[in-house]
């Protein structure tokens, strides 16, 4: 018991190194935490299909090289000045000045980061205050982005299919001239008299009849293929968009929100971690206090530092006056 | 300690009612003679532990005076005496016996008080050891015990009374220490430079003023609980003072 008493006036002796760490720190701390404006986190996911894609970037994006090449053109300053432009979050009118736009895209390429998931998928993550804004931003930025890196595609479609297009006029053009022949062949045999005669007649009209299949069969087939390629190039063409299929580069995990405000459970831990840090530094300080302290206190400690002896100790006799010539002391003035 | 009231409805008591100054002053004041009263800092108590000797040493009926000589804190002659005076101690005779310069303690039979001065002549005089010795031997010879008041030795006051000087010349030297308080190697270097001075030390006189106990401070604290909780503090009170180990 007497141990405990003394252990407690010590502590009390101490009080400012206990009580400034565990409790003003746990205070500010929480007072830190609850006016903390919280960040908002959203994440999207993108699949790559590497069937499909040609570019030796988007073939292999996962390596390190790549992703630094993928994110430079993430935070490009065109697509991040259209993705400002895009989402109408960051203007409420349309007289801005191309340093508040400078300002913004600048802002916006901090908050942003890109990173390989696996071989075929990647995450765009972005950060905003503002809980409204982080999806459609994100929203916007990824369907940018994705534009992007879908040019390339869409060139090579797009020639592709001009030269389908090209093919189809030409096999069209050379059947019906293939026809023309075929009708004057027949009109011709029709006239024809002798049977030689006839019979190269004959021979001709066959040919021409096959010529004119054939070059029926290559329309088709060029129609065909430019019919498909069209359907499967709608989405690179006209852009990329969550609720669209795109063969290349599709959403998936649409733009969500990960993080955001705290709970009061979130306060509760982070005001508990800062008084086991508080306690921490104060067994500390008072550790440290201990080791630096080169007072003496005891008889024992006094005698053996000195040599000298102790005529005696005078305690606190409180406040001191004086009456008569005599001094007065007023224990009960000692302050605690 | 035992503390003993004048009267049960005050708090207020005699400081040399306190055990511990009457040992203190039987201790170093047993034999007639003068006594340095210093420090190593300021606010160590010094001023305090000279009057409560000096007090004492009158109440049991020696002829006392005690000496200011702390230039730093003059509060005893603030105090005691309503006009400090100059002691011109160059151009008096020296078989003069400094009688003027005396002033009586109303309320003390045998305690007189030799005011601070207000020359610094008297100062630089006092300076030199055996000018010091002279002025105590003069003082010696009329009183039982003189009781010198200095500044503390770390003072660096150059219109201050060197109290290395002044305990070198004394018949005995009392260091005040503030327990808790004053570093070891300030203390240490101010007795070495008492001992190298040739200063007879009696002991040193500690200050427990900041340096409480925590049976004290218990003490405290239940007198202040009694105030709230009546019947707990004077509980607590009782087990705290019966407690043996809290010392």
């Amino acid at each position: 018991m007497s141990k405990i008493l003394t252990l407690l006036v010590y502590l009390w002796n101490k009080k400012a190194y206990i009580l400034l760490p565990t409790v003003l720190f746990p205070i500010i701390t929480l007072a830190w935490s609850l006016s903390y404006q919280p960040a908002f986190k959203a994440i999207t996911t993108i699949g790559v299909d590497k069937r499909l894609v040609s570019s030796p970037l988007l073939k292999n994006f996962s390596t390190p090289e790549n992703i630094e090449i993928l994110e430079r053109r993430l935070k490009g300053s065109s697509l991040l000045k259209d993705t400002v432009m895009d989402s109408s979050t960051f203007f409420d009118n349309t007289n801005v000045s191309d340093e508040q736009i400078k300002s913004e895209t600048i802002s916006l390429a901090t908050r942003v980061q890109i990173k390989a998931i696996d071989s075929e998928n990647f995450q765009i993550s972005y950060t905003d205050t503002s809980k409204e804004n982080t999806v459609r931003i994100l929203e916007a930025l990824s369907n940018n982005f994705i534009d992007d890196l879908l040019a390339p595609e869409r060139l090579r479609t797009e020639e592709k299919l001009m030269n389908l297009a090209n093919q189809v006029q030409y096999y069209s053009e050379l059947e019906k001239k293939h026809e023309a022949l075929l009708n004057n062949a027949q009109e011709k045999l029709s006239k024809t008299q002798g049977e030689k005669q006839q019979n190269l007649l004959l021979k001709k009209v066959v040919k021409l009849e096959f010529d004119v299949q054939k070059a029926s069969a290559q329309k088709d087939l060029a129609q065909t293929d430019y019919e498909k390629l069209l359907i499967e190039s709608r989405s690179l063409i006209t852009g990329a968009r969550t609720d669209s299929t795109n063969p290349i580069l599709q959403y998936i995990e649409p733009p969500v929100i990960v993080s955001g405000e705290r709970t009061s459970s979130d306060h509760t831990y982070i005001t508990y971690l800062s008084f086991k840090i508080g306690l921490l530094v104060a067994l500390l300080s008072l550790f440290i206090s201990r080791l630096m302290d080169t007072t003496l206190r005891t008889d024992k400690q006094i005698q053996e530092a000195f040599g000298l002896r102790i005529i005696g100790r005078i305690p606190h006799i409180g406040e001191v006056t004086f009456k008569d010539g005599r001094l007065i002391a007023d224990p009960t003035k000692i302050k605690l | 300690m035992d503390e003993l009231r004048t009267k049960k409805s005050t708090p207020s008591l005699q400081a040399t009612s306190y055990t511990e100054v009457t040992r203190m002053h039987a201790s170093s004041l047993a034999s007639k003679g003068s006594i340095v009263i210093t420090s190593t800092t300021e606010n160590e108590g010094s001023s305090l532990v000279s009057y409560l000797m000096a007090q004492r040493s009158a109440e049991s009926g020696s002829k006392t005076l005690l000496v200011d000589l702390n230039m730093k804190n003059t509060q005893i002659s603030d105090m005691l005496a309503s006009d400090r005076l100059s002691w011109n101690l160059s151009e008096r005779p020296n078989d003069d016996n400094l009688s003027d310069l005396f002033v009586k303690v109303k309320g003390l039979e045998h305690l007189y008080v030799l005011p601070a001065p207000l020359d610094p002549v008297s100062i630089h005089f006092l300076k030199s050891a055996s000018r010091a010795s002279h002025f105590f031997k003069t003082l010696e010879e009329q009183f039982d015990n003189v009781v010198v008041d200095t500044s503390s030795i770390d003072a660096s006051n150059r219109f201050n009374a060197d109290p290395i000087t002044l305990a070198m010349s004394a018949n005995r030297t009392a260091l005040v220490m503030l327990a808790g308080v004053t570093a070891k190697r300030k203390v240490e270097s101010a007795v070495r430079q008492l001992r190298e001075a040739g200063a007879h030390i009696e002991g040193l006189i500690i200050n427990d003023r900041e340096n409480p106990s925590p049976k004290e401070q218990l003490l405290r604290f239940t007198r202040l609980l009694k105030k709230i909780v009546p019947g707990f503090g004077e509980w607590l009170h009782h087990k705290v003072l019966h407690n043996e180990h809290l010392d």
